[in-house]
């Protein structure tokens, strides 16, 4: 069976940049600015959310005692998470030379880097005084205080911080030589003085390119351990709890696992409408579909056995707040139909990509891709939720009812997410077009000999 | 959906689902119809929890213009200040001081100390010395202190709704009659106040055709006229429940409803406490109807309908007489009397009871509550004198309350003269007739038909807004006055602070009414009492007096009571001739609410948060039906149920002419196991009018399906709606899920086996190293066997701690505010469960759960053993309340001073503890073991330079309770209960395989059932 090229027809490096650099270029169309208006409003809810929650308080989501933590960590955990396909395609493949990455890997990063701004909102916002959220970082405080470190929080908020500087150092880096490019071929004064800026001064010439390659290698071996730390360092803000459902040595991995899963589903769940809107059949192929589809499909199974591992764990644990957890409370407890939801979306539903024929229909990819992320969030809601629903004393029992504030601020994140990644797609090249003018010339050097 | 409901219920008591499926049940009960649970959201869930007029748009442009950088330049207003240059002498700044006085409540008073800081009362203690409190102090009174801080009290004399004068006011009621008085009518609460009594003897005196009406929500005096029954005069029985080794409780929730209920509780716990190493204790059954904290504690629990009880009383007296060998000292006509109730209950179980009590002889007891009619107590006389009980574990005494004699009428008399127009002038002295008359007497109509009527009351409720007169009453607290405790004890009503908003006592306007235009009620109280105390020396002993809170030995002789055996022959006749119900209808009891009593205390925010004992509602009222009648209606929680009583079957005078409608109310339905089949239990107080700002929309006022003089009737019919009501409940579910909780064990189990609880305490193990601990080390111990879960020490830490009120909606999503709560368990049998209650708070636990995942430090712990709050430090994450296996934290969803000012602020503030912060939005909080007491007795110590004594220190909670099954101190000193009690076999930590070592020990709850009871 023969793969697909993840290159199709040769093409100029005239040509490519021409295709590549268009998107920057060209006017405003139709559906470009209802795109911008759709995300507008959404962002304009995350922000009337934000000002209702940081006006009156808390009390304005649907937390409560027991359930303390509800749709502010879930949000994070969850955008957290999908940032991870990101690092993961452009670090982690980088460094195993996957060439297939090439096409999507700015496209990847750009998410991650958005994914990780939404999710950096919800710690400071959760917080009961947000104003005091730098108190969480170890800065030398003049009453000598420092943050506990015994906390997951401190860590947490260090992993992000540093995950989230990395990921922009690492996008940046890579796009310099594309926005000299832009640069280069700016159409007026004012976009070649931006984008001049913003190069940095990249010429083009040989020791540009050998000092960038080094940097970005560097960054590449940098942002790597952060595809594994960060997801560890927030389960454990779980992990080091007493609560049923919580407490648990498998939720590193569990949840890097995750990470990666959510990460691939939401590349696949945006590259496949932008690469037909912008016609880059040619460049991001069915190849990469085919190998994100796959992803999913490993990724889903290290997810599943961890379900099953989880529910085998609280069974042989013989701890009774576990077993009602798991055999109880979330199967047939509150909310239990977003448990049954997360089991198909996450365990059941990726299995099509057994089957070539799904990984390589579009509409299959895309549906998959969105029921694996919804897939995805109800897992963190399972966890966060339906532990705290049910922990140990039966009196303080209750249930999680999320507010509309609750909802504008998740529905909002997906909103200022779209505008995030609307403006990198009008003002950027979003695929990379020196690296992949370097692999078609690889390509054909192949085929030459 | 009533059919599916049906069918559940009866899968559910055909026992067929077992208790696995009791659970489930309970999940569904408990968390809404399966409609709701269908839908996504349930109603509510896209609303603002909060009316929308307060948050509105502009507030939220302003915030936003604010934001953008805008801001405002508000000049403060000038505030003057003066210097405190000369201090009254009894002021320290800083420091509380304590002044006795009392607190009357159905004409009874309970003996109290207030704490007053810096000329302000802030908190309610019982008085150690006093015999109606023994130091504790129940609900109602601790939470009074914050009725006397209610903004919506009424402030001025007005009448017929415009502002008037003091003057015009007494101008008018002094004006000497000339008809002897035959147009005056006076209506009061009960009363046992002396100067109260010589006042109206004084206005009789005056006026011998005046005529007085005792009113309250129910009959008073059913006891009285059961003593005439059995023993030829109306006496009222003393309980000494420290006598009492088995106790039979007819409908009487004496551990919690009436007066004297602390006595009777700290008694009653003083013969429950197993104790160790020689376990013994008393022995309770339980007859009833509605579950009451009495009946939570009982070793036997039965369920019986009101009016049933009536024949169990007899069926029981029968047992004795007739069971056994007949005693020589009854009267033959009584055993021939009682001879048809031999078996009208089901004898093995009534024989055991009665078996139980023969045995006991002299410590064996039969308490009827005032809810039952008087040939149920008369009954319970007989009982008790055949056990040779009178004068052991009850005594006899002449009536405490004040009885008009002659002069007196019933309210329904009253409510005749005054529709026919007989009345000139009507003065009511408190109580708020036009609210708790019984429905169908229509007292508001009659209102109408009298020519001028004056009303005296907190506030301008449903019958200030009806009389031609209104004048605002004093608060106890700024009243002067006196009263007498259930015993007879005199007790003195002492002024804490000078009135708020005005206000005459009753007795001024009695005094008024004799023709004194401003009369003092501080001299009237001197002059009553000078002619108490006697002239000599009076000033040293009225000071003394006051000092003191009361007069000591002032309680009612006891009285030698014999046997008359014509009257209990009547009641037993009463009894035979007694209607059967009809099969079709329910019964309708009516209580007292344990939080709002009649609907006094519904305008309290504290009491309207405060769970109900044994159904954990909030803010609301309901139809508590059992699980059998819910089955039957089928009905859930929540669900709308309309009952509908015909038209009056009794003594309404002749003046109506034609038969009144018939009542509906419709409420929602409660279904609680426990509960009495076929009955529906309804508490008064709720629904009121708009005079009442917090109270108003609460609950749902039953009154108009009550019937003068009866606390329970029959031939209700009852329909399901199909509306659904949102009940606030703070606990919603009642199963123990084996989870090794609440422990509990029978005494035979304990004697047995006394290490049942061996596996819940000790060490655990740890790699962490182990901690020295020296010095003060603060503790508690908490003896599940005497909690009664009457929840004195929830108000108590609420006053103590400045907990505020989050409101209904606020319970409805779970943000409840106490730092205190009492768990309630059912475990057993489904619709007669055992009952455990559990005071459920910060277990201060030696590791800390909560403290470890703190990013900030914000919660840590103190040398001396307590788990520290620290709010200034507490950005909110709440990581804490997550890792608590207890859920004892909570959290300030809002700023509730401003989310919720009608509760919390205006001059409610002015309760506040100053010792302790009023916490910010956004922060932790938990129970702190009182840290400002502890504080300041080490301040105290260290001045004194000395070690805390023991018992020098404890919290609020510990120090409200009426049973005392709260202690603490420092385990350092050894001599104490607290300490005690923790070596006794049956102590255990809660959760304790967690390793969290909680720094609270429950002591396991032991029931004493009666082997030969089934």
């Amino acid at each position: 069976m023969a793969t697909e090229p993840v290159f199709i027809g040769r093409p100029t490096d005239a040509e490519l940049s021409d295709q590549l650099l268009s998107t920057a270029w060209r006017p405003w169309r139709r559906l470009g600015k209802i795109g911008f208006l759709v995300a507008i409003l959404g962002t304009l809810s995350l922000f009337i959310g934000i000002t209702l929650t940081v006006m009156y308080g808390i009390g304005m989501w649907g937390n409560n005692i027991p359930v303390a933590w509800g749709f502010g960590i879930i949000n994070f955990v969850w955008w957290v998470g999908i940032g991870h396909a990101g690092t993961f395609i452009s670090a982690v493949l980088l460094l195993f030379e996957q060439k297939w990455r090439t096409s999507i890997n700015r496209f990847a990063e750009a998410m991650t880097l958005f994914a990780i701004l939404q999710a950096a909102m919800f710690p400071v916002l959760h917080l009961g005084r947000p104003w005091f959220a730098y108190w969480i970082f170890p800065y030398p405080a003049t009453m000598g205080v420092w943050p506990q470190f015994k906390s997951a929080l401190p860590w947490d908020a260090a992993a992000i911080s540093t995950y989230f500087t990395v990921s922009l150092v690492f996008w940046y880096t890579g796009l310099i030589p594309d926005l000299a490019a832009m640069r280069d071929r700016a159409p007026t004064r004012a976009k070649r003085f931006i984008y001049g800026i913003f190069a940095l001064g990249f010429t083009g010439a040989s020791s540009s390119y050998r000092h960038y390659r080094v940097v970005y290698g560097l960054l590449a071996g940098l942002s790597t351990p952060l595809v594994l730390s960060v997801h560890s360092i927030v389960s454990s803000d779980f992990a080091i709890t007493l609560v049923p459902g919580w407490h648990s040595t498998i939720f590193p991995p569990f949840f890097v696992a995750g990470a990666i899963f959510s990460g691939f589903a939401m590349v696949l769940t945006l590259v496949i409408p932008v690469r037909s809107l912008f016609r880059l059949q040619n460049v991001i192929t069915k190849r990469h579909l085919d190998n994100l589809a796959k992803m999913v499909l490993v990724t889903s199974w290290v997810v599943t056995y961890s379900y099953i591992l989880e529910f085998f764990m609280a069974w042989y644990s013989g701890d009774e707040y576990e077993i009602f957890q798991f055999f109880e409370a979330r199967p047939f407890g509150p909310w239990a139909w977003i448990f049954w939801m997360m089991m198909i979306c996450n365990a059941v539903i990726p299995q099509v990509f057994w089957f070539r024929k799904a990984r390589h229909s579009l509409a299959v990819l895309w549906f998959v891709s969105l029921l694996v992320n919804v897939g995805m969030w109800a897992e963190r809601f399972v966890i966060i939720v339906m532990g705290l629903q049910r922990d140990y004393l039966p009196s303080a029992w209750d249930v999680f009812v999320p507010t509309y504030v609750d909802w504008s601020i998740f529905l909002g994140t997906m909103g200022f997410f779209l505008l995030l990644f609307l403006l990198f797609l009008r003002f950027v090249p979003f695929v990379p077009l020196a690296e992949v003018k370097e692999l078609k010339h690889e390509l054909s050097h192949e085929e030459e000999h | 959906m009533g059919n599916d409901v049906r069918a559940l219920w009866e899968r559910i008591l055909a026992g067929k689902t077992g208790r696995d499926y009791w659970r489930s049940l309970a999940e569904l009960v408990s968390e809404g119809s399966p409609e709701d649970r269908q839908r996504e959201f349930p109603e509510g869930a896209d609303e603002r929890p909060d009316e929308p007029s307060r948050r509105s748009f502009m507030k939220l442009l302003g915030a936003s213009m604010a934001l953008a950088g805008v801001t405002g330049c508000v000049k403060d207003p000038v505030e003057k200040i003066l210097p405190y240059t000369h201090r009254p002498p009894e002021v320290t700044p800083g420091l509380s001081r304590y002044y006795a006085t009392s607190m009357t409540l159905d004409g009874l008073a309970t003996g109290l100390l207030v704490a007053s800081r810096d000329g302000r009362p802030i908190k309610i203690e019982g008085n150690p010395d006093h015999p109606a409190s023994l130091g504790a102090a129940g609900v109602l009174e601790q939470a009074s202190i914050l009725g006397l801080y209610d903004p919506n009290r009424a402030r001025a004399i007005t009448q017929k709704g415009a502002l008037a004068s003091w003057d015009a006011l007494a101008t008018e009621l002094a004006r000497p009659r000339t008809d002897r008085g035959a147009g005056l009518r006076i209506l009061i609460e009960p009363t046992a106040s002396p100067l109260l009594a010589s006042l109206l003897g004084r206005l009789l005196a005056a006026y011998p055709a005046a005529r007085v009406t005792v009113h309250s929500a129910f009959e008073t005096g059913a006891a009285a006229q059961g003593a005439t029954l059995a023993f030829g005069r109306p006496l009222v029985p003393q309980l000494d429940l420290r006598n009492a080794s088995v106790v039979v409780s007819l409908d009487s929730d004496f551990l919690d409803g009436q007066g004297m209920h602390l006595r009777h509780s700290r008694h009653f716990a003083e013969r429950r406490r197993p104790g160790w190493p020689s376990p013994t204790m008393n022995r309770l059954y339980v007859v009833e109807s509605m579950p009451s904290c009495t009946g939570t504690v009982a070793d036997h629990k039965l369920r019986r309908r009101s009016s049933e009880i009536g024949t169990f009383a007899a069926a029981l007296a029968a047992e004795i007489l007739l069971g056994g060998k007949p005693p020589s000292a009854v009267s033959p006509d009584i055993v021939v009397a009682l001879r048809p109730f031999l078996g009208r209950e089901e004898r093995a179980l009534v024989g055991a009871i009665a078996r139980d009590l023969v045995r006991a002889g002299n410590g064996g007891l039969v308490v009827v509550g005032d809810r039952q009619p008087a040939h149920v107590h008369a009954l319970g006389a007989l009982v008790n004198s055949v056990l040779g009980a009178v004068g052991s574990t009850v005594s006899m005494t002449d009536p405490i309350l004040w009885n008009p004699g002659t002069a007196g009428q019933d309210l329904a008399a009253l409510v005749a003269e005054m529709r026919v127009g007989a009345v000139d002038t009507l003065v009511i002295l408190g109580g708020n007739p036009v609210y708790t008359a019984p429905g169908g007497l229509d007292f508001a109509g009659a209102l109408g038909s009298v020519r001028q009527s004056f009303y005296l009351g907190l506030y301008a409720d449903e019958t200030g807004a009806r009389t031609t007169w209104f004048v605002p009453e004093t608060h106890y607290l700024e009243a002067w006055g006196d009263g007498r405790a259930g015993d007879g004890t005199a007790s003195v009503v002492q002024p804490l602070i000078r009135p708020l908003f005005g206000g005459r006592t009753d007795a001024e306007i009695l005094a008024t009414l004799l023709g004194t235009t401003y009369p003092s009620a501080h001299a009237l109280v001197r002059e009553q009492w000078r002619t108490m105390l006697g002239e000599t020396d009076f000033e040293a002993r009225w000071e003394a007096t006051l000092r003191r809170g009361f007069l000591p030995g002032s309680e009612a002789p006891v009285v030698r009571a014999d046997l008359a055996a014509p009257g209990i022959v009547a009641a037993l006749a009463t009894l035979a001739a007694a209607p059967a119900p009809a099969p079709d209808r329910y019964e309708l009891g009516f209580y007292y609410d344990s939080k709002v009593h009649d609907g006094r205390f519904a305008n309290n925010p504290w009491l309207q948060e405060l769970p109900d004992p044994t159904t954990k509602i909030t803010w609301d009222n309901a139809a508590v039906i059992s699980i059998r009648t819910a089955s039957e209606l089928g009905v859930m929680n929540g669900d709308l149920i309309e009952i509908t009583l015909p038209g009056f079957d009794n003594a309404v005078p002749a003046v109506t002419t034609s038969p009144p409608p018939a009542t509906t109310v419709v409420l929602p339905a409660f279904v609680m196991a426990g509960h009495a089949d076929r009955a529906i239990s309804l508490r008064l107080g709720y629904g009121r009018g708009a005079a009442l700002p917090v109270a108003e929309g609460v609950g749902t006022n039953v009154q108009p399906l009550r019937r003068q003089g009866r606390s329970f009737l029959d031939g209700a019919s009852v329909r399901p709606t199909g509306e659904k009501h949102a009940l606030a409940q703070t606990q919603k579910h009642w199963e123990l899920h084996d989870r090794p909780i609440a422990l509990s064990a029978t005494l035979e189990a304990y004697r047995d086996k006394p290490g049942f609880t061996r596996e819940q305490k000790g060490p655990v193990l740890s790699i962490l190293p182990a901690v020295d601990y020296t010095g003060e080390q603060w503790a508690m111990s908490i003896d599940m066997s005497i909690c009664t879960g009457c929840s004195a020490c929830v108000v108590a830490c609420q006053a103590e701690n400045n907990i505020p009120v989050v409101g209904k909606a606020g319970v409805l999503r779970s943000r409840e505010m106490h730092w205190l709560r009492i768990d309630t368990y059912h475990t057993g049998e489904v619709d007669t469960p055992e009952v455990v209650h559990q005071p459920m708070l910060c277990q201060h636990c030696e590791k800390a759960p909560c403290e470890y995942v703190c990013p900030v430090n914000a919660t840590v712990h103190s040398p001396d053993g307590l788990n520290e709050m620290v709010y200034n430090r507490c950005i909110g994450t709440r990581f804490c309340s997550n890792n608590c296996p207890y859920k004892v934290r909570r959290f300030n969803w809002f700023d509730w001073m401003e989310e919720k000012p009608e509760f919390n602020g205006d001059i409610r503030t002015l309760q506040k503890n100053p010792d302790v912060t009023v916490r910010e939005r956004g922060v932790m909080e938990k129970c702190t073991f009182c840290v400002q007491r502890i504080r300041r007795a080490e301040i105290d110590a260290s001045i004194e330079r000395r070690a805390i004594r023991p018992g020098e220190v404890t919290t609020a909670c510990a120090q409200a309770c009426p049973t005392s099954a709260i202690r603490f101190g420092s385990l350092a000193h050894k001599e104490t209960d607290m300490v005690r009690w923790r070596e006794e076999p049956r102590s255990f930590g809660v959760l304790h395989e967690l390793g969290t070592r909680p720094r609270i020990q429950y002591l396991a709850l032991i029931k004493n059932p009666n082997p030969e009871v089934g």
